[in-house]
């Protein structure tokens, strides 16, 4: 079976996208086909986990093994996932109101921890499939069908947040570069740790042409120059107004959950001889 | 007598639960039936605490309602207890010399006792707990021997001198006793037996977790079922498994569906407030048919409630939580040992039918420790069903099967790829919204269920074999029914009882047989609402006319007296149809 080399092709399944025509997502999603097969990652040892969210569909559309879960709880599965099979390759996908409104507190603790996955935010700035509700990345200001006044609040940066929560891997790409989207899932997922990689993917049916354009204008690579191990640097990158910068922003190398994990069964004492039902049981006799 | 029941009071660092330990410890390893509880001041550290230990030549089922030889240090630390401990009417007290009782107190036999002196002139003034337990072993006749093992066991870590020390310092509590004269308490007398083992409801919940094969736990700490937790954090990675302490219990339930996906067996565990959080998240491994077992450890509620008391009024939540069509199992413990059991029959059930399963404890059941036999302790344990190669020459993960029950694949697993989902979804896990697909994949989930309740018919069936007046209770109330019958003496005869461990499928034939066997029914149950009443209401066909229940809230444990009182009026009733 992993003798001849795997297609593009070996990782699409017969499932028709719902996505609206023009959406980010298709880029994402052909992003996702070039990566692994480009990676000759095996399917049947690849696990696509999502939550709940017009991207979190696609776990569907690729024929490896998928879980389109809950709104919000693609991260806390996918970290018991990677926990209970370390050898697996998992990716966790989903929106952005999916991972920083509902499932918020799941992608700091993901990160703090480094689980070793890689994690895609499929970004649209909106609510696609409840049809057009402000996220918490809407800028300011903005109408949608929930801020009939304008957007009351201030939007976030994902990025910003992954660095902060200690991501141990952070980019940004545009699903319109498909290209340039494929290199960089390929090093998040070769990336030792918890990667997280923000796509700009626009909406086209609640958001219009003008955001792809507005977005799109404002898009640029990473300056030469720019120390991506420097935590500060990456911050104030990603933190500019004028621009969405494009690129690795951060990375650095920390152990990961797993390997914590593994070095508290070896601390434990686990290797040596695995603890009888005898022994278990003495911890509760009285003599 | 053959049955008694001690309980040190004191401040912190009175050492009131170490005496109890002591006492506790001693008596197990002499085979003695011990049920052990402890209650604390509101205080995170510190402050008073109590120590009740009952101890038993026979099999016993729950606290006493009343303590026989109360021990206290301190009367201003016994008032936060004053409510939680009844002393029976020969009860005898020991307090600190010149700390007098309280008025109502000071009717039973009191003995002033300068612990603090005697513990200082025999070694140390802080041992006077070990003092007071020699007085007490002495007094009442505890096996003397098993005692010293036991605090030189306590003591083991520390230097040979403090475990020399202790030791006399309860040789001067026991010679304090031979001053004390004859008491009006008879002398404890017992027969020894084969040492058993001492472990609280949790412990023996992890247990019972380790025994079935899990290898993964995911939870969040919440009282009183931390010590779940705790104890697999302890155990887990020696065996080769994890223990991840999660943000909150979505994503430790949400762990726990991702391991057991990926082929672990895994558990949460998990009280009230907790299972309120992860409902959304049974739906999902409900639909997706993902074995997942969740341990919820009731407290008082609603909301934050009585978070260190007990109650049974999670059941509802037990029973239906989660929206939608969702079936599920529910297992319920009613003491130690079976919290060994009910939590190795939820994997077996968990992974053979691929089902989220609930077991239910509480926390008179869960934080008591409970003396166990080491050879109760086995459980056959079943394992999930993978697909064979002829189900992955065109592999479908939902496939349809007379039991409903379709092999899983794990990742991993070539030719067992699949994509599954919290939507509805088809046999292959692909999405479908057709009513058509929605009706053939409940009809398969609930086929599951019925073949759980067809296979799996668990529960207590004691006392009359045909009664008069028939109980039906579950949980922490079925070992309080135990005593109630003990206590009834000749009328026990009139009553039986009938308590499912399977709560969900009920074991409906079974129940419905016994109910149809009774004169007339008494719904026993810690629920201010009656949720079980109402359950049953639901489920099997009570007699209208000849039910009653008895509910109350949590907050304090059920007592064989309150069974026994409730019981009067239905066996008078039944006497007066029978004269008339």
């Amino acid at each position: 079976m992993s003798s001849a080399p795997h297609t593009v092709n070996d990782y699409k399944t017969d499932l028709k996208p719902v996505w609206c025509p023009g959406c980010g997502d298709f880029g994402v999603l052909n992003s996702v086909y070039r990566a692994l097969a480009d990676l000759q990652r095996e399917p049947h040892e690849t696990v696509v986990v999502s939550g709940i969210g017009c991207s979190s569909r696609l776990p569907g559309y690729v024929a490896t093994y998928g879980f389109n879960s809950l709104h919000g709880r693609a991260l806390p599965i996918a970290t018991g996932v990677k926990v209970a099979a370390p050898n697996l390759t998992v990716l966790a996908v989903g929106g952005d109101g999916d991972g920083i409104a509902i499932g918020g507190n799941h992608f700091m603790h993901a990160a703090r921890r480094n689980v070793d996955i890689t994690y895609l935010m499929m970004d649209n700035e909106i609510y696609g499939l409840t049809k057009g509700q402000a996220a918490p990345t809407t800028p300011s200001g903005d109408r949608t069908k929930s801020t009939t006044y304008g957007n009351p609040e201030q939007a976030v940066d994902p990025c910003a947040l992954a660095i902060s929560f200690g991501s141990t891997w952070v980019g940004r790409g545009f699903s319109g570069d498909v290209k340039g989207t494929t290199e960089l899932m390929k090093l998040a997922i070769l990336h030792h740790g918890f990667a997280f990689l923000n796509l700009i993917s626009p909406c086209v049916t609640w958001r219009g042409d003008d955001q792809f354009k507005a977005l799109r204008a404002k898009l640029r690579a990473v300056p030469e120059g720019h120390d991506r191990t420097d935590r500060a640097a990456a911050l104030r990158l990603t933190s500019e107004d004028d621009h969405l910068t494009a690129g690795v922003l951060f990375e650095e190398q920390r152990t990961t959950l797993v390997e914590e994990l593994m070095e508290i069964r070896g601390r434990a004492g686990a290797g040596l001889a695995r603890p009888t039902r005898g022994e278990i049981l003495r911890s509760f006799a009285p003599a | 007598m053959r049955d008694l029941t001690l309980a040190f009071v004191g401040a912190g660092g009175d050492g009131a639960v170490a005496a109890g330990d002591i006492v506790a410890s001693a008596c197990a390893s002499k085979g003695l039936h011990i049920i052990k509880t402890e209650a604390y001041g509101p205080q995170i550290r510190g402050g008073e605490s109590s120590s009740t230990v009952r101890v038993s030549g026979e099999p016993i089922h729950a606290q006493s309602d009343a303590v026989d030889v109360l021990v206290v240090f301190s009367w201003a630390d016994f008032g936060r207890f004053r409510d939680e401990i009844a002393l029976a009417d020969k009860a005898i007290v020991f307090h600190e010399r010149g700390d007098e009782p309280p008025e109502a107190i000071a009717s039973r036999t009191c003995f002033g006792v300068p612990f603090a002196a005697l513990a200082r002139e025999a070694g140390a003034a802080g041992a006077k707990n070990v003092l007071a337990t020699g007085l007490v072993a002495g007094a009442l006749g505890l096996p003397l021997d098993a005692i010293r093992s036991a605090i030189a066991r306590r003591f083991a870590k520390k230097a040979p001198a403090v475990i020399e020390s202790n030791l006399r310092i309860f040789d001067r509590g026991v010679l304090e006793a031979a001053s004390l004269g004859p008491l009006a308490l008879e002398q404890f007398t017992y027969e020894t037996g084969t040492p058993k083992l001492l472990m609280s409801g949790n412990e023996a919940t992890a247990l019972g977790a380790i025994h079935a094969g899990c290898r993964f736990f995911a939870g969040y700490p919440i009282t009183p079922s931390t010590e779940i937790l705790q104890f697999l954090g302890e155990w887990l990675p020696k065996l080769g498994g994890s223990m991840l302490q999660t943000e909150d219990e979505l994503s430790a339930i949400g762990a726990t569906i991702g391991a057991s996906f990926a082929g672990t067996k895994a558990m949460t565990a998990t009280s009230g407030p907790g299972l309120s959080l992860m409902a959304e998240l049974l739906g999902l491994a409900s639909i997706a048919e993902i074995p997942t077992v969740v341990v919820n450890v009731q407290r008082g509620g609603p909301s934050t409630g009585l978070p260190t008391k007990s109650e049974q009024s999670d059941l509802f939540q037990a029973v239906y939580a989660s929206h939608g069509d969702t079936p599920r199992v529910v297992i319920a413990c009613s003491d130690v040992e079976e919290s060994f059991h009910a939590t190795v029959d939820a994997f077996n059930i968990a992974e053979e039918y691929q089902f989220p399963v609930i077991v239910l404890s509480d926390q008179s059941i869960a934080q008591r420790r409970q003396t166990v036999d080491e050879v109760r302790l086995q459980h056959e344990v079943r394992d999930r069903r993978y697909p064979g190669p002829e189900d992955l020459q065109d592999y479908q993960r939902y496939r349809s099967r007379p039991d409903g029950v379709s092999p899983m694949s794990v990742p991993g697993m070539a030719g067992g790829i699949y994509q599954t989902n919290g939507l509805e979804h088809d046999e292959q896990g692909r999405p479908s919204a057709s009513f058509q697909v929605h009706e053939a994949m409940n009809q398969k989930r609930f086929d599951k269920l019925e073949a759980v309740a067809e296979r799996y018919r668990l529960f207590h069936r004691f006392g009359a074999e045909r009664p008069e007046v028939g109980v039906i209770c579950w949980g922490s109330s079925v070992g309080v029914l135990h005593e109630a019958l003990q206590k009834m003496g000749e009328e026990a005869g009139r009553v039986g009882v009938f308590a499912p461990i399977m709560l969900a499928p009920l074991p409906r034939h079974n129940m419905q047989t016994f109910i149809d066997s009774c004169d007339s029914i008494l719904v026993v149950e810690l629920s201010y609402s009656g949720q079980f009443h109402q359950y049953l209401l639901s489920q099997v066909d009570l007699p209208r006319q000849a039910t009653s229940l008895y509910s109350r809230s949590g907050g304090k444990p059920l007592l064989a007296s309150e069974i026994v009182k409730a019981l009067q009026p239905l066996l008078v009733a039944n006497r007066m149809e029978v004269l008339a």
